[in-house]
């Protein structure tokens, strides 16, 4: 009874520790022998400008999968941010090549993902419509606009806007707080939050939420709004980092990472599970793995399978994990 | 002696460390029903799920048809003859009814199906289970009770001899669950062993040739013949002395005593308390929507008032638009001074109205989420200090309310799936039994559908004391006229979408219902939906009828009407 | 730095227009040979319509519409077919071969009088392309050479990956003293990238053997070049050399090393890429350590997507054309300039 209890007590958003943890998350295990693997082998990949590397480039992508994963927990799911990304990065990049103060360039960017989140939010929670569906015209529709917004590639953004992407806060590279903030920002507001709560009711049963009083549709569609302005905010880092923003290129194929992180990282595509620590894992497998696979000097084509199969027994390891309450 | 069908010796399975089952027996011989009870949580899922290869137990032997097995995989079990027809059909909607008996073993002529054999064998088979739906009808289209007996066609289908019942009349209608204890009992004729869950004491007497009643995973109570005295098996289920009286159907219900002082209320009491819609009740006026009304009525504060009625009487749409889940098409409605037009759960809730609705699984309940968020649900933002949920003021909450509905194991982080269906409705009905929200009425639809025995009686309680101590208007809708008697300090009688008649007091027996729906059903199938008022007036509610003279007109309504 | 890591480039340039001529006769012959039949219906549908009607419209089927180059060119080759009284029509295909082959087929089914195409896979192109001139249509090849054309615009990529590994491998011998490490940003992914590749990757190590060749990693976009040249400086960070099949790929390379603490006009490294791309232009123009890139000229292209198909029509010899490639540096203020304008 005690240890059935203590395994089902632990506040499971806040737990970083513990075998129960390690159980909920196999993908831990996962992440440590990939890591041990990397660097026996490449003998560098532990090192700390790798590793600054890895978390960088995890950065933008956790900053995206956070947001997405309360959205999917919540029954729903944005097959746009990769264009959604663009769109933020290029409004925000030629902004600040405007010579707007860079604050202002990157409030600009943000407020066009909030823009594209908000129509998504409309169209499937107030109207109902399939969210695969709308986020997937979305997908191209939002391409189409930026790149008719932005026929060209923009660069030379100016000092100022590449402090988002290349400064450092206390030695840790810009991104990288604010991923750390949004990781914990995520994990506080499914903890602590009446609306986090309500997040997986919506994604869990949804007839019965609305039947307890819940606005089911109210918190679906910030978080539709929210990731999309991560979506820009994410756009908007790349394009710093960058110092150039492609409306054509920026972020193809980026939906499907982020996607991929949070299903890897325990988040049921179904609804209702879901934790921000796991999200987090999912990331750095994901960053660990492409990272390694350079590194190894693995050929295309051999990383390719590499990369396909590794997700696959990622999978597979969380799938056969004791199943967690969430 | 007899053949057994089915023995079970020394039967244990643990969850984690909690014994679900512990050496548990039972023996059915060819050709007896069984009768299986126990709260739930008892332990007869997890015996049912051992024997249907679910689970695979720790220790002890499962002997079907002569042969032993340690543990079973669900198509062994298929195999051996075992058939579980669970509370949840598992019967395909999309698929026809010759279809889904033959889904797995499919009947092939070069490849194809052989639709035509299908159906003539399937023909046979309805013939057996004296189902009344045709080879050809979509599942989907048929009411309960024809589904349940598709099921049980797909059993004889693959040969089972051993027929395992989970709660079959559940859901459905009474017409309907004397016609499933027809067939039970030609089963039994037929020669199977069949082990019958329910938690209706009335089937107990009708139909077991032997009881075993299951409490906290052990066999607390073992009995061979028919003649089962209801004090007896009340006491063993409960584990404690009987709370409620043995009552014999011919008894009047209505001097039910309760040995329990807080729950003894007498109907008289309430309505001379003095019931007006300034007392801060629930006044409908007029109420309309699509299928139902108009509906006029009053409950008043500390009011408990029954909507007794078939399936597709009309009685959750009631309760529905009450709540806002449907638009109302005119008419008002009124808590206390206060008119309420609600379009969604949410204005119902602000004006005080809560609903517990019928369909736990699908309407109520969050399976995968623990205990704690299930009764919170609504009591997290309005505890919650500037936007930060109050975590201590939420767990003082929960413990009240888990202390208040008996909730069992009360653990806040189990998730709620694990909880027996008694627990869980107390889960559903406790959120709305906390201070934070101040409900001023209270809907309950089925309040206590597939809940046992012993959580029956203390949703009840807990129904009565909100009632009592806090002035709440209950209005309940129930198909068993035992929990209207039960519960109600008066009833209105439901069909074809209106009030048809009103019993209280002395008036209000299990037999005045049963006459009165069966008549207002006749009434309500032979003229139109939208008759006027006086139809519902001139049921006569006093006349005691012959309910299978009703039975042709009810299952017509049901055809017609669906459930809602 | 005042000996320009570029002193062969004039002479290869001039090599290369020599070469591409001889290409081109050669080309020329060589289409003639296998498709005889093919190019003289397609000979014939330009006598037909060059006798009939002068050309007013031309379709421009490119693929990659993500591609900066596709606006650019839809731009420029609108402007220069206003100017021959041609109206030009656009596909979107969104680098997808089937949106290709159905767009294409729609054009041939409304006879578009001149079809320019730039297939993504050629031998699943072949039958649109005879079903076009089967239809007395023109059908110019982009990129390429197919069986049934009426005429091609031609690209040496691999010359254009020569151009850059041959640039790289004399600054190397120059500068690092035929030593250090290098990466190459590749692709393998379509035929145009692969030849990009070869060339670049056979012409630096044949020139500059004794020069480490640390990695040869898939990237094509700025992104993947940033995290692959990240990934790659955290084993080799004394990397000198980084070539980059695209510029987009070279430019997330350029702003690894920038970002791993590299000066930015670092006199030991070397950045270069393909394509000619705004970002990576002004980068060159600045002095940085992107040093080259093989550069198409976006209006000699625009000219001949609307020349060639005129000069099919109008039932000229030889109306193929090569798109000659060259090599910018940091001296060529004048051409970046132009190329700039081009793109802008």
């Amino acid at each position: 009874m005690t240890t059935a209890d203590s395994v089902l007590v632990r506040p499971r958003a806040l737990a970083v520790g513990g075998l129960g943890t390690l159980r909920r998350h196999p993908l831990i295990l996962v992440l440590a022998v990939m890591v041990l693997v990397f660097q026996v082998s490449t003998g560098s990949f532990l090192d700390p400008a790798n590793l600054r590397g890895i978390a960088t480039d995890a950065a933008t992508l956790a900053i995206v999968a956070v947001p997405l994963a309360l959205l999917v927990i919540s029954g729903y799911l944005d097959l746009s941010v990769g264009s959604t990304l663009a769109l933020g990065g290029l409004v925000a990049g030629w902004l600040a090549g405007q010579g707007q103060s860079p604050v202002l360039a990157v409030l600009g960017g943000l407020a066009a993902g909030a823009a594209v989140g908000a129509v998504n939010g409309v169209l499937c929670c107030y109207f109902g419509l399939s969210a695969f569906i709308v986020t997937l015209g979305m997908l191209t529709a939002v391409r189409g606009l930026a790149q008719q917004l932005f026929p060209l590639p923009l660069s030379g953004f100016g000092p100022g806007f590449a402090w988002l992407g290349g400064s450092r806060i206390a030695g840790i590279a810009a991104p990288v707080v604010i991923a750390a903030l949004v990781l914990v920002a995520g994990a506080l507001f499914l903890a602590l939050t009446p609306a986090g709560r309500h997040v997986f009711a919506i994604g869990v049963n949804r007839e019965a939420a609305y039947l307890s009083g819940i606005s089911i549709r109210r918190t679906p569609f910030a978080l539709f709004v929210v990731t999309g302005v991560a979506a820009a905010l994410a756009g908007s880092i790349k394009a710093s980092v960058l110092d150039s923003a492609v409306g054509g290129t920026s972020g193809a194929g980026f939906e499907l990472t982020v996607l991929t992180a949070v299903l890897l990282g325990g988040v049921a595509l179904s609804g209702g599970s879901g934790s921000v620590l796991g999200v987090l894992l999912g990331v750095l497998f994901l960053g660990s793995l492409q990272n390694g696979l350079t590194l190894l000097d693995v050929p295309t084509f051999w990383q390719q399978m590499a990369q396909g199969t590794a997700l696959v027994a990622g999978a597979a390891l969380a799938h056969f994990a004791p199943r967690s309450a969430r | 002696m007899t053949e057994e069908g089915l023995r079970i010796r020394g039967l244990t399975k643990s969850f984690g460390g909690v014994r679900a089952l512990d050496r548990v027996d039972l023996t059915v011989p060819m050709g007896q029903v069984h009768a299986l009870l126990g709260h739930n949580g008892a332990g007869k899922s997890t015996l049912i799920k051992c024997l249907g290869g679910a689970f695979p137990p720790d220790s002890g032997t499962i002997e079907v048809g002569g042969r032993a097995y340690e543990r079973l995989s669900p198509r062994e079990s298929i195999t051996a003859g075992v058939a579980i027809i669970f509370q949840t059909l598992s019967v395909v909607d999309a698929l026809t009814v010759s279809e889904n008996i033959f889904l797995g073993q499919e009947w092939t002529r070069y490849g194809w199906i052989d639709r035509r054999a299908q159906e003539e064998v399937a023909a046979g088979l309805l013939e057996r289970v004296a189902a009344t739906c045709s080879p050809r009808d979509r599942v989907g289209e048929l009411p309960m009770g024809q589904r349940q007996l598709v099921e049980i066609a797909k059993a004889l289908s693959r040969s089972a001899s051993v027929l395992v019942l989970d709660e079959p009349t559940a859901a459905l209608s009474t017409a309907e669950s004397d016609a499933l204890a027809e067939r039970v009992e030609d089963l039994r004729t037929q020669g199977l062993a069949i082990v019958y869950v329910t938690h209706l004491l009335a089937e107990v007497e009708r139909l077991a040739d032997a009881v075993t009643v299951l409490r906290d995973g052990r066999v607390a109570h073992h009995a061979v013949g028919a003649g089962q005295r209801r004090r007896d098996l009340v006491a063993a289920i409960a584990g404690r002395p009987a709370e409620t009286p043995d009552k014999t159907p011919d008894k009047a219900p209505v001097g039910d005593t309760d040995t329990t002082p807080r729950a003894t209320t007498s109907p008289a009491a309430h309505v001379a308390r003095g019931v007006g819609p300034s007392d801060g009740g629930l006044v409908l006026e007029g109420l309309r929507g699509p299928g139902f009304g108009p509906v006029s009525l009053t409950v008043g504060s500390g009011e408990r008032v029954g909507l007794y009625g078939l399936i597709g009487s009309g009685r959750t749409r009631i309760l529905e638009t009450l709540y806002g889940r449907r638009r109302a098409s005119g008419g008002t409605v009124r808590v206390g001074d206060r008119t309420v037009a609600a379009a969604r759960p949410g204005d119902a809730l602000a004006a005080g109205i809560a609903l517990v609705p019928a369909d736990r699984r699908r309407q109520g309940l969050f399976p995968t989420l623990s205990a704690h968020d299930n009764a919170l649900l609504p009591a997290v933002r309005p505890l919650s200090r500037s936007g930060v949920r109050a975590l201590g003021a939420e767990r003082r909450v929960f413990d009240a309310l888990a202390g208040a509905v008996g909730l069992r194991p009360a653990r806040p982080r189990l998730p709620a799936g694990s909880f027996s269906g008694g627990n869980q409705q107390k889960l559903v009905l406790g959120r709305w039994i906390n201070d934070t929200r101040g409900i001023r009425a209270l809907l309950l639809d089925e309040p206590t559908q597939g809940v046992d025995v012993g959580a029956r009686e203390e949703i009840y309680r807990v129904v009565r004391s909100l009632a009592e101590d806090r002035g709440t208007a209950v209005l309940f809708a129930s198909s068993d006229p035992e929990e209207i008697v039960e519960l109600a300090d008066r009833c209105l009688v439901v069909a074809g979408g209106r009030v048809v008649g009103e019993l209280s007091g002395a008036e209000l027996t299990e037999e005045a219902l049963l006459s009165a729906v069966h008549e207002a059903s006749d009434v309500s199938v032979s003229a139109d939906v939208s008759v006027s008022a006086d139809v519902s007036t001139s049921a006569d509610v006093s006349g005691i009828s012959d309910p299978s003279d009703a039975t042709p007109a009810h299952q017509q309504s049901v055809t017609a009407e669906g459930a809602v | 730095m005042t000996t320009s890591p570029f002193a062969g480039t004039a002479a290869s340039r001039r090599q290369f227009l020599a070469w591409s001529g001889t290409a081109l006769a050669l080309g020329a012959a060589g289409c003639s040979a296998p498709g005889g039949s093919a190019a003289s219906s397609g000979q014939k549908a330009a006598a037909a319509k060059g006798s009939a009607e002068p050309l007013t419209k031309v379709g421009l089927d490119y693929p990659f519409t993500q591609l900066p180059l596709y606006a650019t060119l839809v731009k420029l080759s609108t402007a220069a077919a206003k100017k021959h009284g041609v109206s030009l029509l656009t596909t979107s295909d969104g680098s997808i071969p089937d949106t290709q082959a159905t767009n294409l087929n729609t054009w041939v089914a409304r006879k578009t009088p001149a079809i320019v195409s730039f297939p993504m896979v050629f031998e699943a192109t072949e039958a649109i392309a005879k079903a076009a001139l089967d239809a007395g249509l023109i059908w110019v090849t982009y990129g390429g050479t197919m069986e049934h054309q009426s005429a091609d615009i031609r690209f040496s990529f691999r010359e254009g990956g020569a151009l850059l590994g041959e640039a790289a491998a004399k600054w190397a011998l120059e500068n690092l003293g035929g030593k250090g490490k290098i990466a190459f940003l590749t692709d393998s992914t379509i035929e145009l990238g692969r030849e990009r590749t070869k060339g670049m990757i056979d012409a630096f190590t044949k020139l500059a053997p004794g020069v480490d060749v640390v990695a040869q990693e898939q990237a094509i976009d700025p992104d993947t070049g940033l995290t692959k040249t990240k990934a790659i400086l955290a084993k080799h960070p004394d990397l000198n050399l980084v070539l980059g099949v695209t510029d987009a790929s070279a430019y997330g390379g350029f702003k690894a090393l920038e970002q791993t603490g590299r000066a930015k006009d670092d006199a030991k490294t070397f950045v270069g890429g393909q394509d000619g791309a705004a970002p990576s232009l002004i980068a060159i123009k600045q002095g940085t350590f992107y040093r080259a890139s093989a550069a198409l000229a976006p209006q000699d292209i625009a000219n001949a997507i609307v020349d060639v198909p005129l000069a099919v029509a109008a039932g000229k010899a030889n109306p193929g054309v090569e798109v000659p490639i060259a090599l910018v540096g940091r001296q060529d203020t004048v051409k970046i300039d132009a190329l700039l304008a081009q793109n802008g």
